[in-house]
């Protein structure tokens, strides 16, 4: 936020600031900000620490930033805000107040559901349209912070933390936010300063910047740059802004640097009422920063005002740029601030003082840097809209009908909070207001929040702290990220998956047998057992045959450590036989000895091919585990169950041979782009 | 212009030197474990019988944190062969503090040589890391560079050995019941490299690879003893894996003689690396697999 130095007194000595405070604080959101009790302020600490916040967020320890620059320092954001409003906030910070009607130009109100009998529910999927005249509703607030899809109680635990590292501060009387003579007053001036053009703002939905494009700036005549009274300084070469400097500046470079040094220079000797006065306000800027955006101005001429024949330009059409484009939204979005995308970048998270053991070591998020050669295409573009897997069932949850998902939330956020009172009833009040619309009408008011879409699930990895948020991208972010992926890891385009041929009895029976001898797979990788799932620290098979792709699971048995340096997936399993890979372990059962093909190739089809009864079969064929085992925590229950339900679709889909999965897929984006382009160019254009 | 030539042709000498020198690493690297540890310019050490000892006791000044007892349940076997397995994170009786690295950091020798500046052979046995009752054994040991370590698995279930050093090369290798020693060395000096098994998480050893053979681990009675070290005044290093590292300046070996060099670690760690943020500091954040028995 730059400053407006020149917001101070009217004539009539009414305070401009104020003034505009007004308006803001009176246009703001109507109704109360339901109440929410205070929470478990170290559990709080542990999430933020652990659930991935630094990796954008930063916070002071020991007198330093520790976290990510990318957003802001929450220190002090107790000094700031109101609590219930950050609850809510961290809570599903996507989440608007009201949905927006760009054909009404205004919030809808429940009074504009009521009339058309509907629940007052919006969201991206089947709720976006407004009851009114079926226009696409905005319904996302304008932010990159992505959904954590945390439960409410973690909600307020987290704000609890962060409001216990300031202490409050006490402001001056502030009687005047509703002082209605103001708003109008307010009103001008926003406009007049263009407030909208980065702010969303109640009464400006429609306003366009006040600022002049600038994508041919440095293509400008000349004359058409305006010096006003300076135009004679400026070819003398006498500096307003520096006395010693004799050179004349009457050219383009000098327009755009006194323009940046001082916004209101070209105003000097002007006599000009304050309404008609430039009205850019002043950024802070190094003198590099100067420089390089008084070199991008001059340089931003547009294909006719260019020098250099087309040629020279930056124009890949390949799939260079499906990486170039993709890395502005993996820019927009700080994918890096958990990932790690080019082999040699470290995310922000490797680098905080809670990764540096080995145990926390294995808990960072997974590297990407061959992403696109791990995972089918369209699988992940399903993980991308929905991290959590857990299917549209989940996301439907908030129409108010009772679904298993539902109850699996409700559970997990009983279990995953601290033992406090209230977690209980909270998650009891949450299952009521699931059967109960007029309830949850009623709640809103008295702390409860909308249910969380795929509430508190990890889709892939459910045995990270650090969670996966949801980002609610855009289609065409969706698009571009997943061609990024495929382009940096240099994919064919397009993507024709790899056919396997199922297994025989007789096949079956020797890769059973290469699954469970030597490093027997379950002992790291999840099976959807709670109990199981406990020391599980790998992903699941069932989700193996959607989302891996053949080839690349077969290089990652034999050397994972050369795909994911660090990983917990050891080295050694299988060795060259010829030009064949066969198990490596000391006593090579008959049956296997005697097969003649590969031992790596069979294990990858069968784990692709992986089937619920199956997984149920080796699970219940290994040993029982030993008495006295830790009481499966219920979250992971919980949790396992949406695991479970969701993976036995894979199944059919990799089996038959006509994928039915796929078709599925792509209707269900169908469905998403559907939604307003207004609303998707607005979450891609102003949040950044 | 005397000038201009006289600066060409030390620049000549320069590379021909630097090629020298990479044609004399490249030659001790081919001669594998026999290598000289100190860099082409050092001055390899011999022994001249007059070499000798520091010996003390690492004590543990208070009552030593308990170590927790992991779900053993994903492993049936590591359930019944070591069945009241713990951590071990702080391993003490009787105020006797075991599983400490005690080695020179530096220091001179009493002919006036600095000691990083020496160089020392490799020697030829393996260090044995053996994988018994689910546990490293030993807990903490020291090899020197290119030392080979001859990792063991006794057990009857699979292991992985996964150390993760910072300069020297990671590794994470599988090793089931019955199969073959796997055998490794680490190339340059490291103190520490934690290793991990992925499958038993409660599972850790720590590697200290020394440039030079005066190191040693205490006992479980507290006591380490470093022999064949030469007459002279060292700075002397006990490091534990949870309670820091603790140094003392002056330690001042006699020709023959003993020098005596005694630790105490506060169970609270004290002086524990800045920046580091251990387990203990966030008892609740405990990674699920490290959970305690209920």
């Amino acid at each position: 936020m730059p400053t407006f130095w020149r917001l101070q007194r009217d004539e009539d000595g009414a305070d401009q600031i104020k003034a505009i405070a007004a308006y803001l604080w009176q246009e703001s959101f109507d109704g109360q900000v339901p109440q929410q009790q205070r929470g478990d302020a170290q559990h709080g600490s542990e999430l933020f620490h652990t659930r991935g916040c630094m990796a954008c967020h930063s916070i002071d320890e020991n007198g330093e930033h520790v976290g990510g620059d990318f957003a802001a320092n929450l220190t002090k954001v107790g000094q700031k805000a109101n609590f219930d409003y950050i609850v809510r906030w961290i809570y599903n910070p996507r989440n608007r107040w009201a949905p927006y009607c760009p054909r009404e130009h205004r919030d809808l109100t429940p009074q504009d559901y009521a009339n058309h009998n509907l629940p007052f529910v919006f969201d991206t999927e089947q709720h976006s349209r407004c009851p009114n005249d079926g226009a696409e509703l905005q319904v996302q607030n304008m932010t990159v912070m992505p959904n954590f899809r945390l439960p409410i109680t973690d909600a307020r635990d987290i704000a609890t933390y962060l409001f216990s590292l300031s202490q409050p501060e006490s402001y001056p009387d502030t009687s005047y936010l509703t002082d209605a003579s103001l708003h109008d007053r307010g009103k001008a001036l926003i406009k007049q300063y263009g407030c909208a053009g980065c702010h969303e703002i109640r009464g400006f939905e429609d306003e366009q910047r006040i600022g002049k494009e600038l994508t041919t700036e440095g293509a400008t005549p000349m004359e058409r740059l305006d010096f006003a009274m300076l135009t004679n300084d400026a070819e003398r070469g006498v500096d307003p802004l520096d006395q010693n400097n004799h050179e004349e500046w009457y050219t383009h470079q000098g327009f755009f640097t006194h323009k940046l040094s001082d916004p209101a220079i070209y105003d000097r000797g002007k006599e000009k009422a304050p309404a008609d006065r430039l009205r850019m306000p002043k950024p802070f800027l190094t003198d590099e920063w100067r420089t390089a955006l008084t070199t991008f101005l001059l340089g931003s001429v547009g294909a006719e005002g260019a020098t250099v024949p087309q040629t020279m330009f930056y124009n890949p059409s390949d799939r260079r740029r499906d990486i170039q484009e993709g890395w502005w939204v993996v820019k927009k979005y700080n994918c890096m601030g958990c990932h790690s995308i080019q082999v040699g970048q470290n995310s922000v998270l490797m680098g905080l003082p809670l990764y540096q053991t080995p145990d926390w070591r294995d808990q960072l998020p997974p590297r990407l840097s061959s992403e696109g050669a791990r995972v089918d295409p369209n699988w992940l573009l399903r993980f991308l809209r929905d991290p959590s897997l857990a299917g549209p069932q989940s996301a439907s949850a908030q129409s108010g009908n009772a679904q298993p998902s539902t109850n699996n939330a409700a559970a997990a956020v009983s279990t995953s909070a601290p033992p406090v009172a209230g977690a209980n009833t909270g998650a009891a009040q949450q299952n009521s207001q699931q059967n109960n619309q007029a309830a949850q009408q009623a709640d809103r008011s008295h702390g409860e929040l909308p249910p969380q879409p795929g509430a508190n699930n990890n889709g892939v990895r459910t045995y990270l702290r650090a969670r996966m948020p949801t980002f609610t991208f855009s289609p065409n972010e969706l698009q571009k990220l997943v061609r990024f992926f495929m382009a940096v890891s240099s994919q064919e385009d397009p993507y024709i998956p790899q056919q396997l041929d199922p297994l025989t009895d007789q096949e079956r029976l020797i890769a059973r047998q290469l699954f469970t001898s030597g490093t027997p797979c379950l002992k790291c990788h999840m099976t959807g057992n709670a109990q199981h799932d406990a020391t599980a620290i790998a992903p699941n098979f069932m989700i193996a045959g959607q989302r891996l792709k053949p080839d690349w699971t077969f290089r990652w048995l034999l050397d994972p450590a050369q795909i994911s340096p660090g990983t917990a997936m050891p080295t050694g399993l299988f060795r060259q036989e010829g030009d064949r890979w066969v198990t490596n372990i000391p006593n090579v059962p008959q049956a296997v000895q005697d097969y003649q093909g590969d031992h790596a190739k069979l294990l990858v089809r069968y784990m692709m091919l992986m089937t619920q009864d199956e997984q149920q079969r080796l699970l219940s064929a290994s040993p029982a585990p030993a008495t006295g085992g830790a009481a499966p925590s219920p979250a992971h229950g919980a949790q396992q169950q949406g695991q479970t339900a969701h993976g036995q679709k894979p199944v059919s889909r990799n089996i038959a041979p006509q994928n039915r999965g796929r078709p599925k897929t792509s209707a269900r984006v169908k469905n998403y782009s559907s939604r307003s382009p207004v609303v998707a160019y607005a979450v891609a254009h102003r949040a950044g | 212009m005397l000038i201009r030539r006289a600066r060409f042709w030390l620049a000549i000498s320069i590379i021909l030197s630097l090629l020298a020198l990479g044609i004399a690493c490249k030659k001790s690297e081919d001669t594998g474990e026999t290598g000289n540890t100190g860099g082409p310019t050092a001055n390899k050490w011999k022994p001249k019988g007059n070499e000798g000892t520091i010996k003390g006791t690492v004590a543990l000044n208070g009552q030593a944190p308990a170590n927790s007892k992991p779900d053993l349940s994903a492993d049936p076997f590591c359930a019944s062969h070591n069945p009241n397995l713990t951590t071990e994170d702080v391993v003490a009786s009787n105020g006797h503090l075991a599983n400490v690295l005690v080695y020179v950091k530096s220091g001179t020798t009493a002919d006036g040589q600095n000691i990083d500046s020496l160089g020392f052979d490799t020697p030829s046995d393996a260090v044995t890391l053996d994988q018994n009752g689910c546990h490293y054994r030993p807990h903490v040991l020291g090899v020197m560079v290119n030392q080979k370590i001859d990792i063991k698995n006794s057990d009857q279930t699979t292991h992985n050995i996964h150390p993760t050093p910072h300069t020297n090369q990671e590794w994470n290798q599988s090793q089931p019941a019955g199969a073959p020693d796997i055998v490794k060395s680490f190339p340059r000096p490291e103190i520490v490299i934690p290793v991990k098994c992925n499958q038993h998480p409660w599972m850790k050893a720590h590697i200290a690879v020394m440039k030079h053979p005066f190191f040693a681990v205490s006992g479980d009675d507290g006591t380490y003893t470093i022999k064949g070290v030469p007459p002279g005044t060292y700075t002397v290093v006990a490091w534990h894996e949870k309670l820091g590292e603790q140094t003392l300046g002056t330690v001042k070996v006699d020709a023959n003689g003993t020098a005596t060099a005694d630790f105490s670690f506060s169970p609270t760690g004290g002086a524990t690396a800045s920046g580091q943020r251990s387990l203990e500091v966030m008892p609740a954040l405990d990674v699920p697999m490290l959970m305690e028995q209920h």
